[in-house]
């Protein structure tokens, strides 16, 4: 437990120097961070007009969209800010550069992780919470539900980033792959995206346990707003399986890669 | 090489660009695969919406047309006008458009021309799956295809694509102010994304937002989704108007920004 706490304080300090280090173009870190939030109404936009013209389906209107994507995008936030190296793991193997994480004496996984920082990503963090309090508002939420949504986010985007960097594996075994590797994080990340109210029958179970993208949005939000400990325990279940599924791919995964032999200046 | 005069160079720059792409099957692929679960997933999201509302039309358009709308949007999407932003502003953050913008060819349409030779390939793709695959999953539109909606529709996909260059060029321009000119592509692109019709096709809009679309350059760049609207032989004339005014509009503005960033990159240039 020591250890894991060690590694985990190490993974913080190289990620204070990563903002560190974005924080310098002070004009353009600020631009990012709003920018991206005001990209995000669009999405909140789009799906009022489609309850608007469709009314409330199976209990799901704007409201409780709004309760989704808000847990989405605070989940994407959380998961891009500090762990956006998952999904920069096939770049990383395509320059060669995956070296210098296996030649220090830390654990591969968490030293791909906190390798790089997403500016924007703060600003999807801000706008989940944004959401997230216009839900509370509206309608008029219990603490206890606002207490799973808020909390939900942990295994969310535990579950964003281990897929994000499980569909990076791709790249050990198909040579240049970084736009595979991007669009089958795509396929995830959209219907994550969508009310989950809309997802019925075999559409659910493949969207809940093959492709898993109800668990970072929908789930959370329906187990909230229903107060159901159950479904709740079942999402972080679900996120501490994908996390050990991920961990033994990438073991396999890395036992493919040969070195890029880059050279040239790391600082 | 022989010199090429005109037009010529920018389509010899599209047909070399579509070469290239067409090379990369696997990418290609890769692109359709992803393409289809997108429309699968909103093709069942939304037969299970119109099953929930009983069947019956919404806003006056059936699940075939609102299906085909939004399959239309994608497959415009697949163009690849909107990679012309990140060219550009590539080009002016590595400082590789002061080299380019010396060769004898116009800088921005070199860089459409490129684009859009490279999406040809990844469009026509999914132009053949949507063909072949999506009549037996949604069924067809509602619409028969008679020679002057085809006509009306070759001229508002030019004239929208048109503008999405012009839109997508000006941003990629203003790198030349900012920093980091991503912030603002989101915005154009998302701002695109909603008023285009992607996930919620146009004829379903609030009248007052289906109104604003029809009369903004962002919704201007995808009105051949309305293709499959019934409505469409009496409205195509209107669309196409407004398609008309945002191109004069945003040929002038792009063509300022343009200027105004030439004058810059000399100030800076060496």
């Amino acid at each position: 437990m020591v250890t894991i706490f060690k590694e985990l304080r190490i993974a913080l300090e190289i990620l204070r120097t990563h903002f560190a280090a974005a924080r310098e173009i002070r004009s353009a870190f600020a631009l990012q961070v709003v920018g991206m939030m005001i990209n995000n109404i669009a999405l909140v936009l789009v799906w009022i007009f489609f309850f608007e013209a469709f009314g409330e389906i199976q209990g799901w209107s704007s409201m409780e969209y709004v309760a989704m994507l808000g847990m989405s995008a605070l989940a994407f936030g959380i998961a891009f800010t500090f762990m956006s190296g998952a999904e920069m793991l096939s770049e990383y193997v395509y320059n060669g550069t995956l070296d210098q994480f296996l030649l220090t004496p830390r654990p591969l996984y968490l030293r791909i992780l906190s390798s790089c920082v997403r500016v924007s990503a703060i600003g999807d963090m801000f706008f989940g919470l944004i959401l997230l309090a216009i839900y509370a508002v509206w309608s008029h939420a219990s603490l206890l539900t606002m207490a799973m949504l808020l909390s939900s986010a942990v295994p969310a985007a535990l579950l964003m980033s281990n897929i994000a960097l499980a569909t990076s594996l791709v790249s050990f075994f198909i040579p240049d792959a970084e736009f595979i590797a991007h669009n089958l994080f795509e396929v995830f990340l959209s219907p994550s995206l969508y009310p989950g109210g809309l997802f019925q029958g075999a559409l659910r179970f493949v969207f809940v346990f093959i492709i898993p993208s109800l668990l970072v949005g929908g789930l959370p939000a329906e187990a909230a707003i229903a107060n159901n400990g159950w479904l709740y325990l079942f999402i972080w279940a679900m996120a501490g399986a994908w996390t050990a599924l991920t961990l033994v791919l990438l073991g396999r995964a890395v036992k493919r890669y040969e070195s890029g032999n880059l050279t040239g200046a790391r600082v | 090489m022989a010199s090429r005069h005109g037009s010529a160079k920018y389509w010899h720059i599209f047909s070399a660009s579509f070469r290239e792409k067409f090379d990369s099957r696997g990418t290609i692929v890769t692109y359709g695969i992803m393409w289809s679960v997108r429309v699968i997933v909103l093709l069942l999201i939304y037969s299970f919406a119109f099953r929930y509302r009983g069947g019956s039309p919404v806003n006056g358009i059936t699940l075939p047309t609102a299906l085909w709308s939004m399959a239309i949007y994608f497959i415009v999407l697949s163009f690849d006008i909107r990679w012309l932003y990140r060219a550009i502003s590539r080009d002016i953050r590595l400082g590789t458009i002061e080299v380019k913008i010396t060769k004898p060819y116009h800088y921005v349409l070199y860089h459409a021309s490129h684009n859009c030779g490279r999406g040809s390939a990844s469009l026509l793709f999914v132009l053949f799956i949507t063909i072949a695959v999506l009549p037996w999953l949604a069924g067809f539109p509602p619409v028969v295809l008679t020679g002057q909606i085809i006509v009306a529709g070759t001229l508002l996909l030019f004239m929208g694509s048109t503008i999405a260059i012009l839109l997508y060029s000006a941003i990629g321009l203003s790198a030349v102010w900012l920093h980091d000119a991503d912030p603002l592509y989101w915005i154009m692109d998302k701002t695109i994304m909603v008023l285009g019709g992607s996930f919620v096709p146009m004829a379903l809009f609030p009248p007052s937002v289906r109104w604003f679309a029809e009369h903004s350059p962002w919704g201007a760049t995808m009105f051949i989704t309305q293709i499959v609207n019934p409505d469409f032989i009496e409205r195509w004339p209107q669309l196409a108007l407004s398609q008309i005014f945002w191109v004069m509009i945003m040929a002038a503005i792009t063509g300022l920004i343009a200027q105004q960033a030439n004058k810059r990159l000399s100030i800076h240039g060496g």
